[in-house]
């Protein structure tokens, strides 16, 4: 078995005495920053590299990754308690999260996602270590065509999110893929919607957006409500998850794992996708789909899983091609050029020590994740009972500051300032903004792959139905829509939406 | 602004932390460059180099603040040609060329073509011999639009006497999986990229002065007859407040650590070609430079 | 008019998607469209902008059906929203020149008033107590460039210099 000797190699690295001090310490730091609103896995790794020039690159290495991990976690923390979506793939787990810890079940949520990530951690690094090459050759098979059927079908997937008028989640689906295209047009160079402001040109970020809309706008909306109420969970019940809860999650936590896993992979959006579409699936399959956005534990346990699986899958592009899915990978392969390291498909042979050693210390990283994070539950908790007066200024001086920092301009907090008056509004309104933000994230993408796809095909749109792949998802799209859009479905949307009225 | 008042230049230089502003984001090559002189750095003069990154519109975002920062020497910003002769001629940024200060280009990566190692495409002939037989269906991808792979795509039609097509990405990291899966013909990039890739791409040349280290059986475009050295440059720039003494003491700096031996083999490791042009010579070489991209950028249709 | 709109939240959903679609669209218009081999920088927008229209009419019509009734639109507190996002916005614009001390105390003071039971005294302490805190994690720990004082060269010698 080549593989269990290839896992004893990796878990003698990641075991060793300093590595795994190492590791601890950078899920202890990425934990404690991740908590902190708007200071993201980016931000922190990019802060943290300098710190890691002094160790030998294996154990810098596996810092980083635990700083990559434990603040993607830390991110869900804060989600789930004041809700705070500090990257895109946790804004899923503000829906039912924070919906939870508001109904005094903010211990059960923090330990769902915690059990959820282990779960998903623990499969996806298996996956890693079994099938990294194969899989990132699959990857390699989608061109940008079938890039933009993927989109297509994440988009009419997003639709599901929404708990109210399907059309107005259409409408804001839109919405996002517009917001999305503010900034230069890759293709033509053309700065589009920036009205001449430099800090324009590149976009806006999905920082100030989800803070705005997610953060400011809901601490408007709990000012205007509850402005008699002192502490802000009046109780809090069970810490931990019973084992109904368990029961309830064990499967959305499988299923969410395994979409999560498949998704990792592709280079562009893994994570995000994954989590979304985890929580579509869940929400179809419920037998009682108006529990969610109310405080459904599965609305926790699958996006929790989904996000963790794919951002370990989404080290198999790095490890085995030297592709970066996402800016925190861009930045691994910037920490292994810097330690000598050269990035790439000739990792695996030429560095088994190191390829072995991370992928086991992923595993170990998740572990002590878990270890770390149950007793901390408690800690987390009791920041709920805090008279609100107190607490809002809090969150207000740390996303003020966590906004400015992700690119070091005003722009980013005077936007984030306006997306907090649109999210007041979007509430007046009851209009939902979760499928904005996928619109928003998945936008740019959409209309990259689209024109490279009609490039590549000098102009010949059949490419999107020729291509196997594309073909596939395309298909499934039109049978997701069809079932969302079919009348007796929607009398039956509508009716429950009323119900709960 | 007590802090403007350009101080005299003293052997001491520097006495504090120097800011080492980056114009792109942390990651990129231009952030790796620096990080390993920021090591170095440290070593030699016994201070910091702080790397602060402001990226943002292809790095114009940081540029056009260039002249706003005080002269004093300790507030320096990465600088990258052709970025900061073709961003003014397109129009969309708030910067000039000239308000750029550049006192040393100390790296550049030349400009490649590289293909999967699939590819039936072995030698450059059996490229233009595609390219002359498919035209536009032969395809290239780059990153970025009007950038420094824009321009040299520009150029090596020029060079075939074809027309074949640019596809735009965000990113190097970004085209990758393109070139791999075999979705274009080629990649118009750099020497890094086939570095990163070894195994699993091919370069088939590249627009240096002479054949590369790590490449020994790679052409030069020199050699293949045509007129084209090339690539993207990584310098320094500072404030215009900057007095003349401090810009030389600032280029000594660089030059000094381009001298370094443990920092000149991480470099070659990286695929970075090391250069030397220091202040006395930045005058000929802008002049030079800007020529060539001028050049281009009319065939490109960017300049008037 | 009022009696004719049986949903005003949707209602005025429509109202506002078909403005900003129109927006988006009509600046489309004046980028390039291009065709559908070369398209244009405007291309996906417009059609973005228009679908996004038609949804707001749509929406608008459907509000004006009876079987579609639906509460009113809620009154606007403009009180929190003032007291939320205006220390937000003096935070952007003002923290360069003034610090994030200096800021930093603003936003915490000044929000505070927008909870109804706001006290001076305690308010005032948080405020010490976060700015202490964030100088201390972000800028003297994480080192990220944020001015702390500027003109004050101690603090900014202490934001520089790293450990």
């Amino acid at each position: 078995m080549e593989l269990l000797a290839n896992l004893q190699l990796g878990f003698g690295v990641a075991l060793a005495g300093t590595n795994i001090l190492y590791c601890f310490v950078g899920v202890l730091l990425g934990t404690l920053i991740g908590v902190l609103p708007g200071i993201g896995p980016v931000a922190t790794i990019a802060m943290l590299l300098p710190a890691t020039f002094v160790l030998p690159p294996v154990s810098a290495l596996i810092m980083l990754a635990g700083i990559y991990y434990g603040a993607s976690y830390g991110g869900s923390t804060t989600a789930i308690l004041v809700n705070l979506p500090g990257e895109v793939s946790s804004v899923v787990t503000c829906l039912d999260g924070y919906q939870m810890a508001r109904n005094g079940h903010a211990g059960k949520a923090l330990a769902i996602a915690a059990i959820g990530s282990f779960f998903a951690g623990t499969v996806a690094t298996l996956l890693v270590a079994a099938f990294a090459p194969p899989l990132a050759e699959l990857a390699l098979k989608f061109g940008p065509a079938d890039y933009f059927s993927l989109m297509v079908l994440g988009l009419i997937a997003a639709v599901v999110l929404a708990h109210g008028s399907l059309i107005k989640a259409v409408a804001m689906i839109v919405l996002g893929l517009l917001v999305g295209l503010i900034g230069t047009d890759v293709n033509s160079g053309v700065a589009r919607y920036s009205f001449g402001l430099p800090e324009l040109i590149d976009g806006v970020g999905i920082g100030p957006i989800a803070m705005g809309i997610f953060g400011f706008g809901e601490i408007i909306r709990n000012l205007e409500h509850g402005q008699k109420r002192d502490v802000f969970v009046k109780k809090v019940t069970g810490l931990m998850p019973t084992w109904q809860d368990l029961r309830i999650s064990a499967l959305p936590i499988v299923r969410g794992t395994t979409l999560g896993s498949a998704l990792g992979i592709l280079p562009g959006g893994g994570p995000i996708l994954g989590s979304f579409s985890a929580y579509t699936l869940e929400k179809k399959l419920s037998k009682d789909p108006s529990r969610f956005g109310k405080g459904a534990i599965e609305g926790v346990a699958a996006p929790e899983s989904a996000n963790n699986a794919a951002a370990q899958t989404s080290f198999i592009p790095l490890l085995t091609l030297g592709i970066p899915s996402n800016p925190v990978m861009a930045l691994m392969i910037g920490a292994m050029i810097i330690h000598g390291i050269q990035p790439g498909p000739q990792i695996m042979t030429a560095k088994p020590d190191l390829f072995w050693g991370m992928i086991a210390s992923m595993w170990v990283g998740n572990l002590l994740l878990v270890v770390l994070n149950l007793p901390m539950i408690g800690m987390w908790v009791k920041l709920l009972t805090l008279e609100y007066r107190f607490l809002y200024p809090a969150i207000l001086i740390f996303c003020c500051i966590g906004v400015y920092s992700i690119n070091n301009t005003w722009m980013d907090v005077i936007l984030a300032a306006g997306f907090g008056f649109i999210g007041y509004l979007f509430g007046k309104l009851d209009c939902e903004a979760a499928p904005l933000l996928l619109g928003f994230v998945l936008g740019p993408m959409m209309e990259e792959n689209l024109r490279r796809a009609l490039l590549l095909s000098r102009g010949d749109p059949a490419v999107f139905v020729t291509r196997p792949i594309s073909a596939t998802l395309l298909v499934l799209a039109v049978l997701l829509l069809i079932i969302v859009a079919a009348p007796a479905v929607r009398k039956k949307r509508e009716e429950t939406f009323v119900e709960e009225e | 602004m007590a802090a403007s008042m350009a101080l005299p230049a003293r052997a001491a230089y520097p006495e504090k932390p120097v800011r080492m502003i980056i114009a792109f984001a942390p990651g990129g090559e231009s952030d790796i460059g620096a990080r390993q002189q920021q090591i170095v750095f440290r070593r030699l003069f016994g201070q910091e180099m702080v790397i602060e990154s402001k990226a943002g519109a292809g790095g114009a975002l940081a540029w056009s603040t260039l002249n706003t920062y005080p002269g004093d020497g300790y507030t320096v910003m990465g600088t990258n040609l052709p970025h900061i002769v073709l961003q003014p001629l397109e129009g969309n940024v708030q910067y000039k060329t000239e308000d750029i200060t550049n006192v040393h280009f100390y790296q550049y990566t030349p400009d490649a073509i590289i293909v999967r190692a699939e590819s039936p495409l072995k030698t450059y002939a059996d490229l233009v011999k595609a390219s002359k037989e498919g035209q536009d269906r032969v395809t290239f991808a780059g990153s970025g639009t009007n950038s420094a792979n824009h321009v040299a795509h520009t150029r090596l039609n020029r060079l075939m006497g074809t027309k074949t097509t640019y596809v735009p990405f965000k990113g190097t990291g970004d085209l990758v999986s393109s070139v791999l899966g075999g979705h274009v013909t080629a990649a118009m990039s750099y020497n890094t990229l086939a570095l990163t890739q070894k195994g699993k791409m091919r370069m088939l040349a590249v627009a240096s002065e002479k054949r590369l280290a790590a490449f020994p059986d790679v052409p030069t475009f020199k050699e293949l007859g045509g007129d084209w050295v090339d690539g993207a440059y990584r310098g320094v720039g500072v404030p215009k407040s900057t007095p003349e003494d401090l810009r030389k003491r600032i280029s000594d700096i660089f030059s000094e650590i381009n001298r370094d031996p443990e920092f000149r083999q991480k470099m070659a490791d990286g695929g970075f070609e090391l250069i030397d042009v220091t202040y006395d010579k930045m005058p000929a070489f802008m002049a030079e430079r800007t020529k060539a991209y001028l050049e281009i950028a009319r065939m490109m249709g960017l300049a008037k | 008019m009022k009696h004719l709109i049986k949903n005003p939240r949707d209602f005025w959903s429509g109202v506002m998607f078909l403005a900003i679609g129109a927006l988006f669209a009509g600046i489309a218009f004046t980028y390039k469209l291009g065709t559908a081999a070369r398209m244009g920088p405007g291309f996906f927008p417009f059609v973005l902008g228009i679908i996004l229209a038609a949804l707001g009419v749509a929406i608008l019509l459907a509000a004006m059906r009876d079987s579609n009734k639906g509460p009113g639109v809620e009154k606007f507190h403009w009180m929190p929203v003032f007291w939320v996002l205006m220390p937000i916005v003096v935070f952007g614009f003002g923290l360069k020149v003034a610090g994030m001390i200096v800021m930093g105390l603003f936003v915490v003071i000044v929000s505070s008033i927008g909870s109804e039971d706001f006290k001076l005294k305690p308010t005032i302490w948080l405020a010490i107590g976060l700015v202490i805190f964030c100088s201390l994690s972000f800028v003297a720990g994480l080192k990220l460039p944020i001015p702390l004082c500027p003109g004050l060269d101690f603090f900014e010698q202490f934001a520089l210099c790293r450990v």
